[in-house]
């Protein structure tokens, strides 16, 4: 913000919190969670596992987390995310990948805590773009997480399920969400909510378990 | 490391709390709460503060770090900069006006004919 940008270089990996008033580049690595009131690129060579908050984010490397601009989000041809993107202005250039929610908001407000949450309470579906529902499976993002904190409607997210990608996924991450899911709208597929336990095993028909739990976490 | 990757910089509105490792070269001007543990050089500006340990190549501090310092090759405390903590390195300096609260830990030889009841270093 003040002068030049900070910047994280390739080669070098931070384990934790990173916040401030500051421009920052990630060409390295940062595991956690990153607040700035100034702008954040994670470069090509960059990767951030956490929740990103920024007046604007640019992606051309790897996020894994969801990611929450004042101003935009922007996800770069070659970059890599999974998560929810949420700004005013959310742009994913053609040649990106991205796995996640899409939350555009025009109103200016700060990032709210928990979007995707509030959103589907009142405006329920529509509101919303539901750009790209995919099963995640970047279950290291949310290394040792447990889904107390995943909001039941999260549950509704699931539209189409990967069978695939949900076998995969280890069973204490979909087992509370799945439940939910099986109480309020059973999905094809899915197990009654009798064998909660056991249905975990089965393929959770929830799009993006991950997106938003470590939100939840952090929060608590 | 890339080439096209510039030198760590951690600028003075900035502030970490974690762990800061791997390899490279950073300057920090704002605030690390934690530990460094890093192969490369670190540069603790004026106005930057580093709490916890510091393990790292080459440490030049103008600033104020909170913690031991251990470096494979060279601490240096430039006038203005503090140390508040043990330093262990092969190569010391302390520049004029810099501060060490701590000791300082070496390893060198001493001339035969001197090396007594006080020996080399602890």
């Amino acid at each position: 913000m003040n002068d030049k940008p900070s910047i994280i270089p390739a080669g070098v990996t931070f384990r934790g919190d990173v916040q401030g008033d500051a421009d920052l580049l990630v060409f390295g690595r940062i595991d956690g969670e990153i607040r700035l009131s100034g702008a954040l690129v994670v470069e090509e060579s960059g990767s951030v596992r956490g929740e990103v908050r920024a007046r604007s984010v640019t992606v051309r490397g790897v996020v894994v987390g969801d990611a929450y601009g004042v101003e935009s989000v922007r996800v770069d041809d070659g970059a890599r995310m999974v998560g929810d993107a949420t700004a005013p202005r959310v742009l994913i250039v053609e040649g990106a990948r991205f796995r996640g929610r899409i939350h555009m908001r025009d109103d200016g407000s700060p990032p709210p805590r928990a979007p995707s949450r509030r959103r589907r309470r009142r405006g329920g579906r529509g509101g919303d773009d539901d750009a790209v529902v995919e099963p995640t499976r970047l279950r290291e993002s949310r290394g040792g997480g447990d889904a107390r904190d995943v909001p039941p409607d999260r549950a509704h997210r699931a539209e189409r399920p990967e069978r695939a990608e949900r076998a995969e996924r280890p069973a204490e991450r979909s087992a509370p969400r799945r439940t939910e899911r099986a109480r309020s709208e059973p999905a094809p597929g899915s197990e009654p909510a009798s064998e909660p336990r056991r249905a975990r095993r089965g393929p959770p028909p929830l799009a993006m378990p991950r997106v938003g739990r470590t939100r939840g976490q952090r929060r608590s | 490391m890339t080439s096209r990757s510039p030198i760590g910089y951690i600028g003075r509105g900035l502030s970490l709390n974690g762990r800061l490792g791997g390899e490279g070269e950073v300057r920090i001007d704002g605030m690390l709460e934690g530990e460094v543990d890093m192969r490369g050089r670190l540069e603790v500006g004026e106005d930057a503060t580093v709490r916890g340990p510091v393990a790292v190549s080459t440490a030049v501090v103008s600033g104020r770090i909170h913690g031991s310092v251990r470096a494979d090759r060279s601490v240096t405390i430039r006038e203005g900069g503090r140390i508040d903590g043990d330093v262990h390195a092969s190569s010391v300096a302390i520049d004029d006006g810099g501060v060490l609260a701590g000791g300082v830990h070496m390893d060198f030889e001493l001339p035969d004919d001197v090396s007594g009841p006080q020996g080399e270093g602890s």
